[in-house]
């Protein structure tokens, strides 16, 4: 819509019927937007199939639906939706240092259900013989599956256990040096278990998520 | 029949009874040195200055560098890694007996 500016320099006002045609049309840009965008996206009305189209029913529905309840249960067992898996709890963290003398092994262990997730890192600054086994619950210690038994200094992955019960590391230090163990573990695990050269056997502490100091960098 | 029958009863009872009592046992590791030798057992003292006795006997297996050894090849003063089990630290049959090197003088890295 074009001003026309009068010989004299004053501008020309537009005509009545102008400003009205404008109006109109304005009116019926918002009617369009209204009924193919607003009314789906905020209230869930689609009288034109538009909102379905674009997708836009799906915002009307997250603001007014229900939140789902978490997987109800006291044991940590993972329930499936789709590429995520939820559980029951919150996940541990636990971060241990092991100083072998020569010849000496520990056994640490964690307790995870079936299909349960823990993320490791381990590393040693000297050479030691290892093996990442697992024993079911309530079967005896002959009964143990190893996963790696393969000569490392360093493991960095995740786990998924494939049957209820404690799944962890042997570490022995074949030599006269002392080695250094670090272990750092997060997970879905409910305890942790020390195995000590004397034949017994402690269970340990693993921390919550609220151990987590907050980053706010 | 009767009589091979509780003879068989009585022979798959005495194995699972030994199979229980065989799962109880704990395994344990005792590192350190010999300090006194007998022929069914001997005592070994650990770096906390601690004694533990163990016993031998003819399923107990001795090694050096990884290769197997006489009994008779134990001495005192000899530093040793055994493996053993038992019901606890005051009841330990050996397994198998590692010689290795001197360890008061070669655990500093």
């Amino acid at each position: 819509m074009s001003v026309e500016v009068a010989p004299t320099g004053v501008p020309q006002v537009p005509s009545a019927k102008t400003l009205a045609v404008a109006s109109c049309l304005a009116a019926a840009a918002a009617a369009v937007i209204l009924f193919t965008t607003v009314l789906p996206a905020e209230y869930g009305i689609d009288p034109l199939g538009t909102g379905k189209a674009m997708g836009l029913l799906a915002m009307s529905r997250a603001g007014n639906a229900e939140p789902v309840p978490p997987p109800q249960g006291t044991a940590l067992v993972p329930v499936r939706d789709g590429n995520i898996a939820l559980y029951p709890g919150q996940y541990k963290v636990d971060s241990r240092v092991f100083v072998l003398g020569p010849y000496e092994y520990v056994e640490f262990k964690y307790h995870l259900e079936k299909d349960a997730v823990m993320l490791f890192s381990w590393s040693a600054d000297g050479n030691v013989l290892q093996d990442f086994h697992g024993n079911p619950d309530g079967a005896p210690a002959s009964a143990a599956q190893s996963y790696d038994k393969q000569p490392r200094r360093k493991s960095d992955g995740t786990f998924t256990a494939p049957f209820p019960g404690i799944h962890g590391w042997f570490w022995e230090n074949p030599g006269a040096d002392t080695v250094t163990v670090k272990l750092t573990t997060a997970g879905f695990y409910t305890a942790a278990h020390q195995f000590t050269m004397t034949g017994t056997r402690e269970e340990r502490h693993a921390r919550g998520i609220e151990a987590i100091p907050v980053n706010d960098k | 029949m009767a009589k091979q029958r509780l003879v068989l009863l009585l022979l798959v009872m005495t194995v699972a009874i030994a199979a229980t009592r065989a799962f109880a046992h704990e395994h344990f590791r005792v590192i350190g040195t010999i300090t006194k030798l007998q022929k069914t057992e001997f005592d070994v003292k650990d770096k906390d200055s601690k004694t533990t006795t163990i016993y031998i006997d003819k399923k107990s297996k001795v090694t050096r560098d990884k290769k197997p050894v006489a009994v008779t090849t134990l001495k005192v003063g000899q530093s040793v890694v055994v493996d053993a089990y038992g019901d606890d630290e005051f009841d330990l049959l050996a397994l198998e007996i590692r010689i290795v090197p001197p360890i008061a003088t070669a655990n500093k890295k």
